[in-house]
């Protein structure tokens, strides 16, 4: 499942996906594989992109009740 | 020891030496931070995972086909190449696999002087066993490729995963931002 909410609040900060990568210290590839829900971070990734973006995990990476990739 | 068997051993340990010292500054050149360990997230870290599983099993198959198939194999290549070959098609698979899944390159590393590296170790081992097939013509000794093939093959290897990086990114310029 696509992260919109991700992507969204990235795109808030006029932050591109290498700018959020190095910010938080993983790969281009690997920010633009968790929006486009390829793939599922870790709960320690989720936190660091939180804190980099300013969100917290429910409002990026729950909701109701279901894990968005 | 014979004395041929004596020079061997101290030519493949000077050789080995030789190619640490290159080696060693070449892998620093290509890092960012100078070092010589790679960092990888911990997607490329399950992609690499995966990828070395992949090669290992290819690398596997072969050994199997080969205790099948390796008498035949034998008329057309000398053991040392049978066995090597099986090697690079691992290899191939496992770099491979992780080009195509952003695995491969790590966070420290430039691409760019990568993929130049592996350009020059292409060319580098074309002409050495262009030297062979051309000027020493000792490549085919009695119809069979001779351990000197063993050079081509490691300049095929190159060549194909320079290929592929190139392939990828090709594909992946359309596609920036998701």
């Amino acid at each position: 499942m696509k992260n919109l909410r991700l992507k969204a609040a990235r795109a808030g900060l006029d932050m591109s996906q290498q700018e959020l990568a190095d910010k938080v210290g993983v790969s281009r590839q690997t920010i633009s594989a968790i929006e486009k829900g390829d793939y599922n971070p870790t709960i320690k990734l989720c936190i660091a992109i939180c804190h980099v973006l300013g969100k917290t995990l429910d409002e990026l990476f729950w909701s109701d009740g279901r894990v968005q990739g | 020891m014979e004395n041929y068997e004596l020079g061997y051993l101290i030519g493949a340990t000077v050789g080995l030496l030789i190619g640490l010292a290159v080696a060693v500054p070449l892998l620093k050149f290509m890092k960012k931070d100078g070092k010589l360990k790679c960092k990888y997230d911990e997607r490329q870290e399950i992609v690499r995972g995966r990828a070395f599983k992949y090669g290992f099993f290819t690398y596997l198959v072969y050994l199997f086909l080969d205790m099948i198939y390796g008498d035949y194999l034998e008329r057309v290549m000398e053991r040392g190449v049978v066995s090597f070959a099986g090697l690079i098609l691992g290899v191939v698979v496992y770099a491979g696999y992780a080009i195509w899944n952003d695995g491969y390159f790590s966070l420290n590393e430039y691409p760019v002087r990568v993929v130049l590296t592996f350009a020059v170790l292409s060319l580098t081992y074309f002409a050495v066993a262009g030297i062979h097939i051309f000027a020493l013509k000792d490549m085919v000794k009695h119809g069979v490729l001779s351990i000197h093939a063993i050079t081509l093959l490691c300049g095929i290897m190159m060549l194909i995963i320079l290929l592929l990086v190139l392939v990828k990114c090709a594909c992946k310029k359309g596609l920036e931002e998701g």
